[in-house]
């Protein structure tokens, strides 16, 4: 009897061609589609030249034409009503709250991943597999299944992943980690798929043209403080100037602040309390010591104080070591060897052991 | 790798469509193949491919009581439905034979093509819609009727059997009474054409739309049955055919098709009943036994005889959707609600406005026999929805442990 797979198709390229590869292994594929986008973001979205939506009606199309064309029955479940709570709810409030949120990793976290965990659990599948770029293997040292960085570091999604939860781990199935992104165009081009040469999806898909002020804006009204003008401010107080509303600003960001002064500033801190925007130069923008909460750890027993781990501070981060001491009851203190701009609150904190993904927390 | 067989499917979802009678699929292959010239052509080509569309059209007119001459063909039940809708009002509207505001008697429970003409229809102002409400056992009482229709009502639309539920409306009784009060009268038989005989002069309706692909028949070919006598505006404008009130060249080979099926059904519609009665007694009573928590909606009043109406006792659209999936995967296909709005987030309006809560509505499924079933069929699709319903149960019962 074959094993069965439910997977994740968005109608992209990557998600298509893993079927293959699955189908390939011997198991029985099962295609699921969650629509994610409430109706009015979609149609909002849609109207749009040029933007590709992940769940979109077209992408749906384009996942059944792909999933027929390989042989596997494909389903839509819609589960726009726990998206719109959980995900773009929390987006626009950590906004308001002058941090800097990651959806993706919440959505893998509490919609994409959990909802194709029930559905497996109900239909009786043993895994769960998506397109993403990111590898599982069975690590000696830890003596257990992990995530681990994938084939092609370029398109390396691990980070995505490091906020499942434990018992997910081992049943995931990530049948791209082995392949590069241009290998994985050359399969769905010989299989024929018309996705083939689709263009990537967007980083947030529920705001496909990238302007999230403007989101937040239509989405919570003006009358939000996090809207409207304020102070820019250093550390002692002094006022150097005025911010647009704190929902533009980014800890870490340089550019537009509309400050002249001798040296680079940046945004160190965001102040939604005081609705102010506080800057500094780039010796205090770097910061070595900072507090990571919810820690989500894959790799049996808790971080060591000691021990040295590779972190990645935000996506694409290019990673740096760090070490972790216990400060509550999963919350740590994360100490960069070399000091580091943009530990930005509200972005998550990724902990890998050389390929290995350990673990996962949200930087406050 | 690509598959699109369906030869190993147990298909027991007839209300949505079903599969063409080797009769239907002949008479199509063969006008598809040989009467290929324009009906509207002068020619000997012309002339043959006219004469397959007259001689379905006596056949559709024989199956429901009617005259050749009083049938329209459509290309679906939706562009029937929309011909009758938009086809009265416009008429209506355009001689000036109403001044003053105008309304629409109709139910809660129509088919979309029919609802949602009827919204559009009263959008613009002017007219407005009245509904009959229908009970909780899926009865629609005439009386409701002589109480809704008043001097400004200028068409009623009722449908003879409902898709969701298989209930059976009293048209006749409706019927009468729109006649006697000089309101054209719409019946929606394209659920209830092939499973029941029925006679237009017997309803007593004024416009009657049948589809052919619920009876047998390809996809393609429909028809409104207009009472001699009664004044309709096209919907398209274009070309003179079917006596000016649907332009378009008509689709031969789907045409023929739906003739041949109505000649099936004018023969074997009492024998293709009581086998369709057969195999939905022997899935009730089975069915009750293997899902004790399933309840048979609308099993009371005057139904049809192929079609079971089953709300399960799941605790969300997920459960539901799961055992939908699961029970997909066995090869046994039926729908939720109607198969148009399969996996819609909106609970089935039918089942909501017969007084179901949004989780019952979502979980009830509907199952539909044809002439094709068979008793092993049945049999078969219990084992797989009890498997399937067991798959669902257990996972709650690991989640609520979780």
């Amino acid at each position: 009897m074959k094993e069965k797979v439910i997977i994740g198709l968005s109608g992209g390229v990557d998600s298509a061609t893993a079927v293959h590869f699955l189908n390939e292994a011997g198991y029985e594929v099962v295609g699921m589609t969650l629509k994610m986008l409430p109706d009015k973001i979609e149609a909002a979205c849609s109207a749009g030249e040029g933007f590709r939506v992940c769940c979109s009606r077209e992408a749906v199309m384009e996942a059944r034409i792909c999933a027929m064309k390989l042989g596997i029955p494909h389903y839509v479940v819609n589960c726009s009503a726990d998206f719109q709570s959980g995900i773009i709810d929390y987006f626009i409030r950590e906004y308001l709250d002058g941090r800097t949120p990651n959806p993706c990793v919440f959505c893998n976290q509490k919609i994409k991943f959990k909802f194709m965990m029930e559905y497996a659990e109900m239909m009786g599948a043993k895994y769960v597999a998506t397109g993403h770029y990111a590898d599982t293997g069975y690590s000696e040292k830890y003596s257990r299944t992990l995530v681990r960085k994938p084939a092609d570091a370029s398109r390396d999604q691990s980070y995505m992943l490091c906020m499942l939860p434990l018992e997910y781990i081992e049943k995931i199935l990530l049948p791209l980690g082995r392949y590069t992104k241009p290998e994985t165009r050359k399969i769905a081009a010989d299989l024929g798929l018309i996705v083939a040469n689709k263009p990537d999806s967007q980083e947030i898909c529920f705001i496909p043209d990238g302007d999230y002020q403007t989101f937040i804006r239509n989405s919570s009204g003006s009358a939000e403080t996090a809207m409207k003008p304020g102070k820019i401010v250093d550390a002692r107080g002094t006022v150097l100037g005025k911010h647009a509303g704190i929902i533009n600003y980014t800890v870490g960001q340089r550019k537009g602040l509309g400050l002249t002064s001798k040296e680079p500033l940046y945004v160190v801190k965001i102040d939604a309390m005081k609705n102010e925007v506080v800057v500094g130069l780039e010796s205090e923008a770097k910061i070595s010591r900072f507090t990571v909460c919810g820690m989500n750890w894959f790799a049996g027993a808790p971080p060591a104080e000691d021990d040295e781990y590779t972190v990645k501070i935000r996506y694409k981060h290019r990673g740096s070591v760090a070490r972790l001491k216990k400060i509550g009851e999963n919350d740590f203190e994360a100490t960069l060897l070399v000091p580091e701009k943009g530990v930005t609150p509200g972005q998550i904190l990724a902990v890998y052991d050389g390929d290995w993904l350990l673990g996962g927390a949200v930087i406050k | 790798m690509e598959n699109t067989r369906t030869d190993s499917l147990i298909y027991l979802d007839n209300n949505a469509t079903t599969p063409v009678l080797e009769e239907a699929a002949a008479a199509l292959n063969g006008a598809l193949r040989s009467t290929y010239g324009n009906p509207s052509s002068y020619h000997r080509a012309g002339m043959a491919a006219g004469y397959v569309i007259e001689k379905a059209r006596a056949s559709v007119a024989r199956l429901i009581g009617a005259a050749a001459p009083e049938i329209i063909f459509t290309s679906s039940g939706t562009e029937a439905n929309n011909t009758a809708i938009y086809g009265t009002i416009g008429r209506i509207m355009s001689s000036g034979g109403k001044s003053g505001p105008a309304n629409i008697v109709t139910t809660g429970v129509e088919h979309h093509s029919v609802s949602n003409a009827v919204k559009a229809v009263c959008s613009g102002g002017g007219i407005s819609v009245k509904r009959a409400a229908i009970s909780s056992e899926c009865k629609l009482e005439p009386e409701e009727f002589e109480r809704l229709i008043d001097e400004n009502t200028v068409l009623v639309s009722v449908m003879l059997a409902n898709n969701e539920t298989g209930a059976i409306f009293p048209v006749s009784e409706i019927g009468g009474i729109c006649a006697r009060r000089g309101v054209l009268f719409h019946v929606d038989a394209v659920c209830a054409t092939g499973k029941i005989r029925y006679s237009v002069k017997d309803i007593n309706c004024d416009l009657l739309s049948i589809s052919a692909h619920k009876l047998y028949g390809p996809k393609g070919a429909a028809c409104l049955y207009k009472k001699r006598g009664v004044e309709i505006t096209p919907l398209f404008r274009g070309g003179h055919q079917e006596a000016n009130l649907r332009a378009g060249t008509e689709n031969v080979p789907a045409i023929a098709g739906f003739g041949a099926a109505c000649d099936y059904f004018f023969n074997n519609i009492e024998s293709s009943a009581a086998h369709y009665l057969k195999l939905k007694e022997l899935f009730s009573a089975g069915i009750k036994k293997a899902l004790p928590g399933a309840t048979l909606n609308c099993s009371s009043g005057e139904a049809l005889p192929n079609t079971v109406s089953l709300t399960l006792d799941f605790c969300d659209i997920h459960e539901v959707n799961a055992f939908m999936f699961n029970i997909d995967l066995a090869g046994v296909c039926v729908s939720l609600g109607a198969a148009c709005s399969s996996m819609a987030k909106e609970p089935s309006e039918v089942l909501t406005a017969m007084g179901m809560s949004d989780i019952r509505a979502h979980s009830t499924v509907r199952v539909s026999f044809g002439v094709q079933n068979t008793e092993d069929e049945v049999l078969r699709a219990i084992r797989i929805m009890e498997e399937a319903y067991g798959k669902i149960t257990r996972a709650r019962k690991l989640r609520v442990q979780a």
